[in-house]
């Protein structure tokens, strides 16, 4: 049935971008569907017309009564439906694709906005080294060809997957109301010009009814994939709100966020405050001289913090002393960081200037949005769970390390990128130890440019 | 009919298009270029020798299929999508255009920035937004023109069951009947429907480039006061 080559290869590209049960779903669309429709049921339904015999010789009954038994040859709907139930994942496709040109972009302006870096700091050997890790980092990644199941993606993923069984069912209901689910060999004709009632025969009446149960059936496996797939989405998020709870017993916003943050590769801030964008600057408390030991996988987060402004605030700091005693690691992080983008928010002196502080609010606002749902949503399904476990692990087991390491950091003085960034770093370096999950934090971390 | 080869042209007039542009040559390609060839070619393809003639006058129906159907709705959509999507090649043309140029003068020693030019994202400024903006504007134009001359032409766009026909060599008037009457109907709207679709999306693009070039002017005339 002509050229199926364009959707193919369209649908090729969703196949990427898709999860397990996706692929498997395009799969029998492509095989069980359209191959089926082009070399077998076309044939069948070849000579509809022209062997719709009627016991008459009024010209013109037969087409007459033919149009009356078939509104529209079921080869047509099954066309109609494919391309309908294909439309869904499209519109996916897209936003995949933006995403990942977005994610790419970032990337490309956290490279450019370290060499700039580079270039300024050269006196400070320590921060020279730390920005030219980066860099280099950053430029051995290599380039993401499948955008991470987070966050809206993943909102448009699981509207693609409803929308696409609304239209199955809308189909599959369709053409039971229009033929049933059987072909009946005779037809009975009313119709002018017909004389009175004339008996009319469809053409290969069993076998287009096999190939009718045959598409309804695939039609039927379709749906339940998507049914699969949607209660495969569903159960994750909910094992991993059940996995976090027992773990701290603290108040369910930060367990979630501190969990969320030491279980995602890529470095999030839990929790971000979209209405906290600038809270007023006198009320922070006067940096106590505390030395404190931030969350293993605040680190990141606090390396962020630094390199955007002069000093941690001194929330943080304070914060995070109170809270280190008292609190696994993860959590003391997510209390801080909600402090820190509440803080940092607002603006404040040091390497950034003020021109700079509005679009970088902005910006944070909307990075700390995007980024919470990204935390927020279940992750991708069939993107190396593996190496996200990995990350978790390696975070929570040198957890100790991070602490001292910028303890020690933090000690040397209010000099706040230099010290807070070493030990980002040395956070940083741990999570990129798995590969998949290093474009994600570098991303992030781009956005903060 | 073979679409390939405007498929392989406006495929390259993607990457410089807008992303409602993208959408459009999307629409464009699925819901209307595929639908064509896969479907609604092999509903219309029996269309003349079914379409039978309550008479034996030899010739007759052959004359009322020619009176009824002067050009078939399926070569008619054929002309549609072709002269929908030239505008975009005037947009092809000119990017191309500008890049030989770039090339011209890079290769005269002029001093260009060569990431530029390799990068291939061409924004759409100055001359190329004339252009751009000029393709959409036909692009509607044409979808119009086309959209009014099927209702014209077969007096609207449902396909009727029974025509009555008295051209000679018909004797007095004679029934003729259509053949997939229903079904014929089915398509046209759907692809009335796309073709309107396409046409707001059209205007959307033109309304954003318009509004885009609006807000660039003042932003301008401020800095430079």
């Amino acid at each position: 049935m002509g050229d199926w080559n364009l959707l193919g290869s369209i649908l090729e590209e969703v196949h990427i971008h898709s999860t397990i049960v996706g692929k498997i779903w395009l799969t029998i669309l492509f095989i069980f569907r359209m191959l089926v429709l082009g070399v077998a049921a076309e044939d069948v339904w070849d000579d509809e017309q022209s062997e719709f015999i009627c016991n008459t010789e009024q010209p013109g009954c037969s087409n007459i009564c033919y149009d009356k038994a078939f509104p529209i040859s079921l080869i047509r709907y099954w066309v109609l439906q494919i391309i309908f139930v294909s439309s869904p994942s499209l519109v996916y496709m897209g936003h995949a694709l933006y995403r990942l040109r977005a994610l790419e972009k970032e990337r490309q302006k956290r490279k450019a906005h370290l060499r700039a870096q580079l270039e300024d700091l050269e006196p400070m050997p320590e921060e020279h080294r730390r920005v030219e890790r980066e860099l280099r980092k950053l430029e051995e990644q290599k380039k993401v060809n499948k955008a991470p199941l987070r966050g809206s993606l993943l909102r448009t993923y699981v509207l693609h997957i409803l929308t696409r069984s609304v239209v199955e069912v809308g189909f599959m209901i369709g053409q039971y109301l229009l033929y049933g689910f059987h072909m009946s060999p005779l037809y009975k004709c009313t119709r002018a010009p017909c004389p009175n009632t004339v008996d009319c025969f469809v053409s290969r009446p069993t076998e287009k009814t096999i190939f009718m149960v045959f598409m309804n059936s695939i039609a039927a496996v379709s749906l339940f994939l998507n049914i699969l797939e949607i209660a495969h989405l569903g159960l994750k998020k909910i094992q991993k709100s059940l996995y976090g709870r027992p773990r701290r017993p603290v108040a369910p916003a930060e367990e979630e966020a501190s969990l969320y943050n030491s279980k995602k590769s890529s470095v999030v801030p839990p929790a971000c405050l979209p209405s906290d964008v600038s809270p007023p600057r006198p009320a922070t408390a006067p940096p106590p001289p505390l030395p404190h030991a931030p969350a293993p996988s605040g680190p990141p987060l606090r390396q962020h913090r630094g390199e955007l402004r002069g000093a941690p605030p001194p929330r943080q700091r304070h914060s995070a002393a109170q809270h280190h005693g008292q609190q696994p690691p993860p959590s003391s992080s997510s209390e801080e960081a909600p402090r820190a983008a509440a803080a940092g928010a607002g603006g404040t002196p040091g390497p950034v200037t003020a021109s700079r502080r509005a679009p970088r609010k902005h910006s944070r606002v909307s990075i700390c949005r995007d980024l919470e749902e990204e935390r927020g949503d279940s992750p991708d399904s069939g993107h190396c769970p593996g190496t996200r476990k990995s990350s978790f692990l390696s975070r929570v087991l040198t957890g100790s390390r991070a602490g001292s390491d910028s303890e020690s950091a933090d000690s040397r003085g209010g000099s706040g990128p230099g010290s807070v960034s070493v030990s980002g770093s040395e956070g940083k370096r741990r999570e990129e130890s798995s590969p998949p999950s290093s474009p994600p934090p570098a991303a992030a971390m781009g956005r903060r440019v | 009919m073979d679409w390939g080869a405007l498929h392989t042209i406006l495929g390259g007039v993607n990457k410089h298009s807008t992303s409602i542009g993208k959408i459009w040559l999307t629409v464009l390609f699925i819901f209307r270029i595929m639908i064509l060839v896969v479907a609604a070619e092999r509903v219309w393809g029996d269309e003349q020798q079914d379409f039978v003639c309550n008479t034996l006058q030899p010739g007759c129906r052959n004359v009322c299929y020619d009176h009824f159907f002067p050009i078939s709705h399926i070569r008619l959509w054929a002309l549609q999508l072709i002269f929908v999507s030239t505008p975009a090649l005037l947009v092809a043309m000119h990017v191309a255009y500008t890049r030989h140029e770039k090339k011209r003068r890079f290769r005269n020693g002029e001093k260009i920035d060569i990431e530029e030019l390799k990068n291939e994202k061409i924004h759409i400024r100055g001359p190329l937004w004339w252009t751009y903006t000029s393709s959409i504007f036909f692009r509607i134009i044409f979808e119009a023109v086309f959209m009014y001359v099927f209702y014209y032409m077969y007096d609207g766009y449902q396909m009727p069951r029974l025509v009555k026909c008295n051209a000679w060599p018909c004797p007095n008037t004679v029934d003729c009947f259509v053949s997939r009457p229903t079904e014929k109907t089915t398509f046209t709207i759907f692809m009335l429907a796309v073709s309107g679709i396409c046409m707001m999306l059209n205007l959307a693009e033109f309304c954003y480039l318009v509004i885009k070039i609006c807000m660039k002017e003042p932003r301008k005339t401020t800095v430079l006061k």
